[in-house]
């Protein structure tokens, strides 16, 4: 077995890599917020760009499992953007791969995720304050294949390119996470030389990444923790109640609580993976943890947030602006909950660095909408595509 | 022109009603096996049999069914044959529902069957029906405020639901999980691919029974016939250039009205049909592919020969032209959302117009001027959501035609829609139905007249939102030949209460608390003919069955009743009537255009 160390590096390593291949590739001129991981057989994440999303994605490849049970081959690639299977948007867009390192043995995985230009809804750029529900707010992808065997689907492709404002720009990128999931396969196959043990592997990765949670944890104590923020609604008028929850730190790790709230009528609630990506990344942020790599986390951070509503949204809710509106006020809750003495910085402040680390969020706050810029920008590219 | 000997004539009939009624088993297996009342109640579906070789693809023969679906069912086969060309093998089936990719408007979701002979995929049957839901940004798939095609639903390019007889499940499932009722569509896309399955077995066993070659030749016979047919009527109609014309009240998104223009010119036994003068592309969600104009086109030709097989021979005498960028011939992408009837029917209206003048006693209502609301919302009972459509409330549109007044239901290229059972949607919809008759003084007065506009009425048994969509309040349906309009569109939303809203073009997504009447008055079809030459005694009965006033039958009619004795006053009435021509009233003379 490799040193599990050195293996963290590697595969640390191949996911910056597989993001930096797809910005390459999709060469956008705005951050998409990529994301890459690469997952065990069991689909436990062995190694992430960020474990901001460790729980959103994991949801996304169990989905994507369970779609296709065995009914998988090499070379294909399957894609998500739903907001049951940890999307926060339709525009943010998941493709899952199979890395066969031995054959006889049940495929390792790798993930890719991004924003794509446009899939419908009522806006270009999937920002719809107006969505009365998910189905206006873009096309709803739970599962599909869109490479099967190494080939391109041109019945999904197609599809994909007839729901989308901008066709040739949403392909791209599409082809982009695919190209980039396949070269991130191939670095996964040569760091795992066939009839190595995969799982022994990710197991001793968790297990480093666990002792560095624990020591963080251990100086959080044990008492009740409660904190509470308000949402804040990015479209003038509109303002909703505050986000409360309560939280607790013990041996085996952090338990949060949010009451249940009602689902909100605009598009503020949160996809079901969304709370707990959000909390994830607000203990990360406050416990200086960023630079954790594997899913060892996801079993440490307990979010529990009862009946389907603002926090958990049940189909139809739509969920567009969640992760900036109540994804915002969990992160802030949390951090505030740790506090005091705990983050270096203000709850505030580790928001407005986790947004610009990962989302570059683009809502014009006036409106709720993509900016103007941004829309723009799109626009323009696509141009450049069809006339290219 | 057969080269048929006078058995093999006998063999081309028996199959040329065998593929018809082929298409009436299909078309009951989709009735008797959907879900949604508007495929098993309002039968808002069409079925066709196809043939497919070097020559093109042609429509071989139809249920008796909606005609605009099934005519642009044909530029859906064409384009999953241009789509998949050399990728279609047994056992596959295809689905396609864009309206850019040869459709219509995307609920009208249309699934194609290849049936192979000898290996090759020659025939092809289809059944494209109207779904309820189609995801997109407005439940139901008709959003009032669209500006382009994405807000309208998810768009599906020709894909295959079937590859070599298996599943393509993940197709499956991204078509499904963009609609808003999942289960009930499911079950409707499964009806379509059942009737499709039937099909595809009788049409082996024809092939079976007489071999491909014969079936080959019968159906050249076929076609053949029905193009002579057609050519030999239209040699009988005087050459010249025909105009006709209808006018869309609003392009619901704040545009004044929207003109149709039909000319139609006849040369020899063929027929040139050119829309051009029609209204440039709108904002609204009224504009219309050319797949979706050309059926409805053919819809209104087909229904003044109703008694000439309906095939693609039948339309080879029939050139169209079509202007681009137009409301007849719209550019991607344009919203299309409410094209199949509005424009559709508008473009069958001034067709129809047009015709007044070359085959007067065979014209008539070609308009069914969609007005209609849907619902949605969960329903108490079920705990479901739902989107319940009422197409009721379009009933009501048919005109009257040499021989008869309007019946009562849809107007004659519509006529294989249904009007639905009211205790079936109270059973599947939280509604309570209060009235549905109809209203006097509103049929359009004729020798023959349109039906009365109909009133209906339904409370809401729980809260929920509605959308309306109509037309025809300023521009109601055409009268003929002198034949006057009837009564127009409108809704009336929360009826009593004091958030109460008149709607007599369109809305979108407005509350209805519970208990909250929902009224609509679904317009009258066109009158056919001078109402003063209609005979008294039918305008008496008329009278007695309320739906004319008898003030109305003086006014309308010249026919003076006694309001005593109820008995027409036929000297009174000859005197009025003399008086009134005399003033110019009356129509009894329809110029030349």
């Amino acid at each position: 077995m490799s040193d599990p160390t050195a293996l963290a590096k590697a595969l640390g390593a191949l996911v910056d890599r597989a993001i930096a291949d797809y910005d390459q590739a999709a060469a956008l001129s705005w951050r998409s917020a990529p994301q890459a991981a690469i997952f065990d057989a069991r689909g436990e994440a062995l190694a992430l760009t960020s474990v901001a999303a460790v729980s959103s994605l994991t949801a996304s490849l169990a989905t994507l499992r369970n779609f296709f049970g065995e009914k998988w081959e090499p070379g294909d690639a399957a894609i998500t953007n739903d907001a049951e299977a940890g999307a926060a948007n339709a525009c943010e867009m998941t493709v899952a791969a199979p890395i066969w390192v031995d054959r006889a043995a049940p495929p390792m995985w790798v993930v890719l995720r991004a924003f794509i230009p446009d899939l419908g809804g009522w806006e270009l750029g999937g920002y719809s304050p107006q969505a009365l529900d998910r189905w206006a707010e873009g096309a709803r992808i739970e599962a599909v294949k869109v490479a099967a065997a190494g080939k391109y689907r041109r019945e999904v492709t197609e599809t994909i390119a007839l729901n989308s404002r901008t066709p040739r720009l949403t392909l791209c990128c599409i082809r982009a996470l695919v190209d980039a999931a396949r070269s991130l396969g191939e670095g996964v196959e040569k760091e795992f030389p066939t009839g190595g043990d995969a799982t022994a592997q990710s197991n001793a990765l968790h297990s480093l990444e666990n002792q560095r949670i624990a020591q963080a944890l251990a100086q959080l104590g044990s008492a009740p923790r409660v904190a509470a923020a308000r949402v804040v609604a990015p479209v003038t008028g509109l303002s909703l109640e505050s986000v409360s929850l309560s939280l607790r730190c013990g041996a085996n790790g952090i338990d949060i609580t949010v009451p249940p709230s009602p689902v909100a009528s605009l598009p503020f609630n949160l996809g079901r993976h969304g709370a707990a990506d959000c909390a994830i990344a607000a203990i990360t942020a406050a416990l200086d943890l960023t630079s954790l790599r594997t899913g060892a986390i996801r079993h440490r951070v307990r979010v529990e947030t009862g009946a389907p509503g603002l926090l958990a949204a049940p189909l139809p809710a739509s969920v567009c602006l969640g992760r900036a509106t109540v994804g915002k006020a969990v992160f802030l809750a949390v951090v505030d909950a740790l506090a005091p003495g705990v983050a270096k910085t203000s709850s505030e402040e580790l928001w407005q660095t986790y947004q610009a680390n990962h989302y570059d969020d683009p809502v014009d706050p006036q409106t709720g909408k993509i900016t103007p810029h941004r829309a723009a920008a799109i626009r323009a590219r696509e141009v450049q595509e069809m006339r290219a | 022109m057969s080269g048929l000997t006078k058995s093999d004539l006998i063999t081309a009939e028996i199959i040329r009603n065998y593929l018809e009624t082929v298409c009436n088993e299909m078309s009951k297996v989709v009735e008797n096996t959907a879900i949604s009342p508007i495929f098993s109640e309002t039968h808002d579906y069409s079925v066709g049999v196809f043939a497919a070789d070097a020559r093109g693809v042609r429509l071989l023969a139809r249920a008796q069914s909606v005609p605009v679906h099934i005519f642009a069912a044909l530029t859906s086969v064409e384009t999953v044959l241009e789509t998949y060309a050399d990728d279609i093998e047994e056992g596959d089936l295809f689905f396609v529902s864009d309206p850019y990719y040869g459709g219509s408007h995307i609920p009208d979701w249309t699934v194609v069957n290849p049936v192979f002979v000898e290996g090759k995929p020659r025939f092809f049957n289809s059944v494209r029906g109207h779904v309820n839901e189609v995801g997109g940004c407005t439940p139901g798939g008709y959003n009032t405020i669209a500006r382009e095609i994405w807000h309208e639903g998810f768009r599906v390019p020709p894909v295959k639901l079937r590859s070599r007889g298996e599943p393509v499940e993940d197709i499956w499932n991204l078509i499904l999980s963009n609609t808003r009722t999942k289960e009930d569509i499911l079950g409707d896309l499964n009806a379509m691919v059942g009737g499709c399955v039937v099909g595809e077995r009788r049409l082996s066993a024809l092939v079976t029974k007489y071999g491909a070659a014969t079936v080959a030749r019968c159906i050249d016979y076929v076609l053949d016939y029905s193009e002579a047919r057609l050519r030999g009527e239209i040699a009988k109609w005087p050459d010249g250039v025909y105009r006709g014309r209808s006018v869309l009240d609003h392009d619901f998104a704040g545009g004044g009205e929207v003109p149709v223009e039909a000319t139609v010119t006849v040369k020899g036994d063929s027929l040139t049909i050119d829309l051009t003068g029609s209204h440039p592309q709108v904002a609204g969600f009224c504009n219309s592919v050319a797949a979706n104009t050309t059926s409805n086109i053919y819809s209104s030709l087909v229904a003044l020969c109703p008694d000439i097989p309906v095939n693609s021979g039948y339309f080879r005498p029939v050139t169209i032209v079509l202007p681009p960028h137009s409301v007849v011939n719209c550019d991607p992408p344009a919203p299309v959302g409410h094209s199949t009837v509005c424009i559709g029917s508008d473009i069958m209206e001034a067709v129809m117009k047009a015709f007044e003048n070359i085959t007067p006693d065979l014209v008539g209502s070609a308009n069914i001027d969609l007005a209609n609301v849907r619902v949605y919302g969960t329903h108490s009972r079920t705990g479901r959501y739902f989107v319940g459509s009422d197409i009721n409330a379009t009933a009501m549109s048919a005109g009257g035609a040499k021989g008869t007044d309007g019946w009562g239901g849809y107007s004659a290229p519509n006529c294989a829609l249904r009007l639905p059972s009211l205790e079936m949607y109270e059973r599947q919809y939280p509604y309570s139905y209060l009235q549905m008759e109809y209203a006097t003084d509103t049929a359009a007065p004729g020798e023959f007249r349109g039906a009365p506009a109909l009133h209906y009425r339904r409370r809401m048994l729980d809260p929920v939102r509605a959308i309306v969509y109509s037309q025809g309040w300023t521009n109601p349906m055409q009268g003929y030949i002198g034949g006057s309009s009837g009564a127009g569109n409108y809704f009336v939303l929360n009826q009593g209460a004091d958030n109460e809203l008149t709607v007599t073009d369109a809305c979108y997504d407005v509350v209805v608390e519970r208990d909250g009447i929902v009224f609509s008055q679904s317009g009258a079809g066109g009158g056919w003919g001078d109402p003063l030459v209609r005979d008294p005694t039918r305008v008496r009965a008329d009278v007695e069955n309320e739906y004319i006033s008898i003030d109305g039958a003086k006014r309308d009619y010249g026919v003076v009743i006694d309001r005593a004795t109820m008995a027409v006053d036929e000297t009174a009435t000859r005197r009025l009537r003399a008086v009134r021509r005399e003033d110019g009233e009356g129509n009894a003379v329809f110029a030349e255009d």
